[in-house]
């Protein structure tokens, strides 16, 4: 890999894929959903490949690869006519008589549903990467205030989703 | 269970409980090179097209220029017997600015002349019949 600039070539571009592959499709899994998935993973790794040429490691390469697999994703929920939320069955897998994990699991993803894509990106970030705010404003290329305001929305929501569902008191 | 939480209870909560993507296709990576050599091969060919584009344009007014001022279709004339074709071929054939072209030129403007005014004539020897073909009594007696 070679963050200073060059694609370091196919060498290069294959550890920049086989260090960031997964974190990519979950990313755009959780913006996006998985229909198209593989799809989106794909373009998102032409444009890493493309810009790697001219990266200038100014706010780091995992923040810049963020930046490409949220916009990717974002662009792609803006195309679509019909958003991720309507791609889902509407009940829970296993009813509420299944393990615990895959209810919770299941009841997370359809809480994700029931937010904006802007507001998915948000929590996709600074929850479950664990991206601190200030790197998650330049990855959204918003103003940090953006995102919390955004990220406050979206935890409202998803407590009210999930105390709907019985899991919260 | 019910949980009860502040908003790094549901962070946990929600970070404990992320759904996964499903596993990438065994030959992503081979599917992404292709799709990259692919986007490298288009967009090589889209510069080379950038460079060429100007001159192709050059050469495309040049070429309508030239058939403008010198690809004038060869005058067609009407002989006496059959239809004559008297061209400028001999014109075309002969090096520019010789003897010979201005002796072609010359002569295909003669013959030109000639053909047309002979023709002039023949259509004033004999005026057209308008009524030829047509029967002079319409109820037919």
């Amino acid at each position: 890999m070679n963050p200073g600039g060059g694609n370091g070539g196919p060498d290069g571009f294959r550890a920049v894929y086989l260090e960031y592959g997964r974190m990519v499709r979950s990313v755009l899994y959780n913006i996006c959903g998985g229909s198209e998935l593989d799809d989106l993973a794909q373009e998102t790794f032409v444009k890493i490949w493309k810009g790697l040429d001219g990266f200038r490691n100014e706010a780091g390469l995992k923040t810049w690869i963020y930046r490409i697999a949220v916009n990717t994703a974002l662009d792609h929920c803006r195309r679509r006519e019909r958003d991720f939320a309507s791609e889902l069955p509407d009940e829970i897998s296993g009813g509420f008589g299944g393990e615990p994990e895959a209810v919770y699991r299941d009841l997370v993803e359809k809480g994700l549903r029931r937010l904006s894509p802007e507001q998915r990106a948000v929590v996709v970030l600074a929850v479950f990467e664990d991206v601190p705010l200030k790197e998650a404003a330049l990855a959204l290329d918003v103003p940090e205030g953006t995102v919390k305001s955004r990220l406050h929305g979206a935890r409202r929501e998803l407590a009210a989703f999930l105390k709907e569902n019985g899991v919260a008191r | 269970m019910k949980h009860e939480w502040d908003d790094d209870g549901l962070e946990r909560f929600l970070k404990d409980h992320r759904p996964f993507p499903p596993s990438p296709p065994k030959d992503e990576y081979r599917r992404i090179m292709a799709a990259v050599n692919a986007d490298t091969r288009h967009v090589a060919s889209r510069r080379q097209w950038k460079v060429f584009e100007p001159l192709a344009w050059i050469a495309a007014v040049a070429v309508i220029g030239l058939a403008l001022t010198f690809g004038r279709p060869v005058p067609v004339i009407k002989g006496e017997s059959s239809e004559t074709l008297v061209g400028g071929a001999e014109y075309f054939q002969a090096p520019p600015s010789s003897h010979a072209r201005a002796a072609a030129l010359e002569d295909f403007i003669v013959e030109t002349v000639s053909a047309t005014y002979s023709i002039q004539r023949e259509s004033e020897a004999e005026p057209f019949n308008y009524l030829d073909g047509f029967s002079p009594d319409p109820i037919g007696r």
